[in-house]
């Protein structure tokens, strides 16, 4: 493939996470996308022959996208707080990249493992679990790494979700209490004292 | 509701719970599945909306009146952590629908109703739930409780499809992360 068609493509993919965004979940044909990105269907079946095509192309550029841009920030930020409001700020300017990844990113667990899973997991300890343990490291093994960075990525993609729905206000109150969840659980909040341990 | 609307109801999750993200299930399929006609479907539940969000009402106030009724025990935390996570392996469809079709979990809803019940809904349950904590706000409860609540059905998912296995390793993990958070996972000082 060419640069100028990969370019094409590239672009297509964006058009199309936009596109694909303003649908309930699941509920749209790659008819009505490519009627939605101004493109002939039988023009865009070249680009993505199926369904779970276009859905691929959509998390895998929406996750490397991520992972360039949480890696930048961590290495400018002083700390994990710094780096989720950088994330934060930034993906509030991308909102149907949040509406994109919320229905078909692999970071969330649906019934099925997806065949390439394994593609897709390698991908993200490679490209982020292993660049942050470099940083700070895990206890324990890669896969308690994969855990944790699955974890914070997915409460980041959920807070990004409340605040662009309009659920909870974008205030230094809310980001902090979204950071303190993740970062130091229940019991870093107030417990009446003398209840169970 | 009458048996039937409760049959209903019971079968949309199992269906709903199988959905793929290519293939949502049909009204049609629905109906066949309980040899029903499709019209006969609507004349109970209006459209499938409405029929999905009834159902969702329907499991997750069993699932949050089953944890609020444990927590209110006072159990120790890592007790807690263990009996809620089997709550949701034991219960595989409602965990998956509820992953499929509620809200605050992994859908872009643009149904800010919806969106608006279930921070509410929240905020109800939490406070009954953290009932041994003195959160400083609705949206403290809210935070803290949706959070937890997610980590619980994500957990469950992930053993269910094969992504981690339940031992010991993954649910001391669970402990752990929803306890004292991923600071607790790492080495060296607080950065």
């Amino acid at each position: 493939m060419s640069s100028a068609s990969l370019s094409k493509t590239t672009a297509l993919t964006l058009r199309s996470i936009e596109a694909v965004s303003h649908y309930e979940p699941n509920q749209f044909s790659l008819k009505d996308v490519a009627k939605d990105v101004g493109m002939d269907e039988k023009e865009f079946s070249t680009f993505f022959p199926a369904k779970k095509d276009l859905i691929r192309a959509g998390w895998f550029y929406i996750d490397n996208d991520f992972f360039e841009i949480a890696l930048a920030y961590s290495k400018k930020g002083e700390n994990f707080e710094k780096t989720f409001n950088a994330l934060l700020d930034h993906y509030l300017l991308y909102p149907h990249f949040i509406r994109f990844a919320l229905t078909y990113d692999y970071v969330f667990p649906r019934r099925r493992l997806p065949e390439d899973y394994p593609e897709y997991k390698q991908m993200v300890i490679d490209k982020l679990v292993k660049p942050l343990d470099l940083k700070k490291p895990t206890l324990g093994d890669t896969e308690i790494g994969y855990q944790i960075t699955d974890h914070w990525v997915r409460e980041l993609v959920l807070d990004l979700e409340l605040i662009l729905d309009g659920i909870v206000p974008d205030t230094p109150t809310m980001r902090h209490l979204m950071v303190q969840i993740i970062e130091d659980g229940l019991f870093s909040f107030n417990k009446i004292p003398g209840t169970p341990e | 509701m009458d048996e039937l609307d409760k049959q209903i109801l019971n079968q949309t999750v199992i269906l709903g719970s199988r959905d793929l993200a290519e293939a949502p299930f049909s009204l049609a399929e629905l109906a066949q599945s309980l040899s029903l006609s499709e019209s006969q479907l609507l004349t109970r539940f209006k459209t499938r909306e409405q029929l999905l969000h009834e159902a969702v009402e329907m499991v997750f106030t069993s699932e949050m009146a089953f944890i609020a009724d444990i927590s209110t025990r006072g159990p120790r935390f890592e007790y807690w952590v263990n009996r809620l996570l089997d709550y949701f392996l034991f219960h595989k469809e409602e965990t998956f629908f509820i992953l499929n079709y509620g809200m605050g979990l992994a859908k872009a809803s643009l149904a800010k109703e919806d969106l608006k019940a279930y921070h509410d809904n929240m905020i109800f349950w939490g406070k009954k739930i953290l009932c041994y904590f003195a959160l400083a706000s609705d949206e403290e409860y809210f935070f803290v409780w949706s959070a937890t609540f997610r980590s619980f059905v994500y957990a469950a998912a992930n053993i269910m499809r094969g992504e981690c296995a339940d031992g010991e390793k993954t649910r001391r993990l669970l402990v752990t992360l929803i306890g004292h958070g991923m600071n607790a996972l790492m080495k060296g000082p607080r950065v």
